[in-house]
């Protein structure tokens, strides 16, 4: 092991190299491409043997990914924004035929307008395909999280893809300190790869992509349902293991400061690391609040997610994304897993750093005090809230500040 | 207690690279660092800002810096309110840059330097550009930063040849500033 201070893109292809994969195929995108071209270095110097498809178009790229999977090659790609939008199609493929295929999305809004920068649209946008979804905080936990995406996804009782993702910029042009695993080790915890499904093979020929009728296709879905519910008992067994083997702790839901908390922000990606600090600032000034952050997307942690909030009076959400007509999207999910509980936390949606504005601790304290307000009013009086809003634009273009779901 | 420092300057002056190595000289030395860039569509010569966080213990902020310690900035035409933006009363402004302290505006809070460091960048041998120089002169505002570090860092990341013209460079740049500023 060795401490290397690198990007998250560069953490992102270690993580690809140390799974010795068989096959990266991928188009080139912003903020993702120098995944890829790390990489293409890689295999080009030797350092990683692998087949690198170099294809016309993310739909190629996926469709090679889904070729490489059915062979039982270890297969990888890496993408973002417009280009995972292009890859829909074929990520129903992937799921359907149960490939373990990552990769690692460096979320990007969408256009239009055309944005380069971060908020969480393009992969929950994909929400619905089948795939197993991650959100990481750290160039570490991407490394990390393609390790385990890899062991759980290949796990007989899982057999679907998985994206790792992270926001672009924030943390894929963002170099730190990154502990960075030998081969030998890495083995220990990933083994080779060893397809436990049917693979295409001209001596054993089989049908793949059947038509289901409607007396089966029900039951196709419901199948991946139970795969993808599956994946909560094999990640919990690969952090065992991966705590043992390196030393480093992870969750489906990682918590902070919850124990005695009224007052909860939920949210994924970099910006828990930065409303951490704001809680260990409300902490000292004697506020009982605390943190989630929820690391698995999909499956959903609703049993986890249930537990964590059980004594939380109030929950804010912080959702980098919105569905357009509706609310937040974690928000979403969140307030749905607790709506059967016969206690209930009031619920919040903030809505803040769409199409890479900043999340800064500013912003995380005015989401706290609006929760703190709510909890002494002891009702919600607002359910969508935008707590970095830019009041100039909005007036110049005369939309109403005040407006709610 | 996390120094933060903020650069200034326009795509092909290396303003996110001095970032990173400053970043990793800071780590190298035994901290924490961390540094990202932020920019529009990557062209030469259009803004870029990049970011360096620099603390004894693991940095969790992933947001950008508003309240910076040191301001780098790395072309006169650059000094303005969008740049000392934040700057506070003991806040650090390095502006590389031909003209005198009495030649540029003046930020309302925070303390003006100068240093021609594109100049001294041509008038050493094997120094192709400023950013080593400016790096070495921002190493002096900088607490628990030594010079070995940066040299190290540039050792780690370039040939033998280059990265002896950016020691030559940060060298320079830190021996002016500790000459005016006589800290550390």
């Amino acid at each position: 092991m060795a401490i290397e201070f690198i990007s998250g893109c560069k953490a992102a292809a270690e993580a690809a190299r140390l799974a010795n994969v068989d096959v990266v195929a991928a188009y080139p995108i912003t903020p993702q491409t120098s995944i890829v071209e790390y990489l293409a270095k890689d295999v080009s110097n030797g350092r990683l043997k692998a087949e690198m498809v170099l294809a016309e178009s993310e739909h190629s790229a996926m469709s090679a990914c889904v070729g490489a999977s059915m062979v039982g090659a270890r297969a990888f790609t890496a993408t973002a924004s417009q280009g995972l939008a292009l890859m829909h199609e074929v990520l129903f493929y992937a799921a359907g035929l149960r490939l373990p295929i990552v990769s690692v999305i460096v979320n990007r809004s969408l256009a239009s307008p055309v944005s380069i920068f971060a908020d969480f649209k393009d992969s929950l946008a994909q929400r619905d395909t089948g795939w197993l979804q991650f959100y990481v905080e750290s160039c570490q936990e991407i490394l990390d999280s393609v390790l385990i995406a890899y062991r759980v996804i290949e796990d007989s009782r899982v057999l679907l893809p998985a994206f790792v993702c992270m926001e672009g910029f924030v943390l894929s042009h963002l170099s730190e300190p990154v502990d960075v695993p030998d081969v030998q080790t890495v083995s220990k915890f990933l083994p080779a790869c060893d397809p436990k499904y049917p693979t295409l093979d001209l001596k054993d020929p089989k049908i793949f992509n059947v038509m289901a009728f409607p007396d089966t296709y029900e039951e196709f879905e419901r199948d991946k349902q139970i795969s993808m519910l599956n994946a909560f008992e094999a990640l919990q067994e690969a952090y065992q293991d991966f705590e043992k083997i390196f030393g480093r702790k992870y969750q489906d839901v990682e918590t902070y400061r919850v124990e005695d908390a009224d007052i909860v922000l939920a949210t994924m990606g970099a910006a828990a690391g930065t409303a951490m600090m704001v809680v260990d600032q409300l902490r000292s000034l004697g506020e009982r609040v605390g943190l989630v952050k929820v690391r698995t997307f999909r499956p959903f942690p609703r049993r986890q997610l249930r537990e964590i909030l059980s004594h939380a009076r109030v929950v804010g959400v912080l959702d980098r994304d919105l569905s357009i007509g509706s609310t937040g999207i974690l928000f979403q999910e969140l307030q749905s897993s607790l709506y059967n509980q016969p206690q209930r936390p009031l619920m919040q949606n903030f809505i803040a750093g769409l199409g890479g504005r900043d999340i800064h601790q500013g912003t995380i304290g005015a989401i706290f005090q609006s929760l703190k307000d709510t909890l002494q009013k002891g009702f919600v009086e607002k359910n969508l809230n935008w707590p970095d809003e830019n009041r100039e634009v909005l007036s110049i273009w005369g939309l109403p500040v005040d407006h709610d779901d | 207690m996390i120094f933060e420092i903020r650069l200034h300057g326009i795509g092909g002056q290396g303003v996110a690279a001095s970032a990173d190595l400053l970043a990793f000289a800071a780590v190298q030395g035994g901290m924490w660092a961390h540094s990202f860039p932020f920019f529009g569509t990557e062209i030469r010569g259009g803004n870029v800002t990049a970011f360096t966080r620099i603390s004894p213990d693991p940095i969790r902020d992933r947001s950008f810096i508003y309240s910076p310690h040191l301001i780098v900035i790395f072309s006169t035409h650059l000094l303005s309110e969008d740049t000392w933006k934040g700057a506070r009363e003991e806040s650090v402004i390095l502006v590389n840059t031909s003209r005198s302290i009495e030649e540029l505006p003046t930020p309302p809070k925070g303390r003006l330097i100068v240093l021609d460091a594109d100049r001294i960048a041509d008038e050493l041998p094997g120094c192709r550009m400023g950013n080593s120089v400016l790096l070495g002169a921002m190493l002096t505002f900088i607490p628990a930063m030594q010079l070995g570090s940066l040299e190290s860092a540039f050792l780690e990341k370039f040939s033998s040849e280059t990265a002896q013209g950016n020691i030559t460079g940060a060298r320079e740049g830190y021996q002016r500033l500790k000459a005016i500023e006589k800290v550390v």
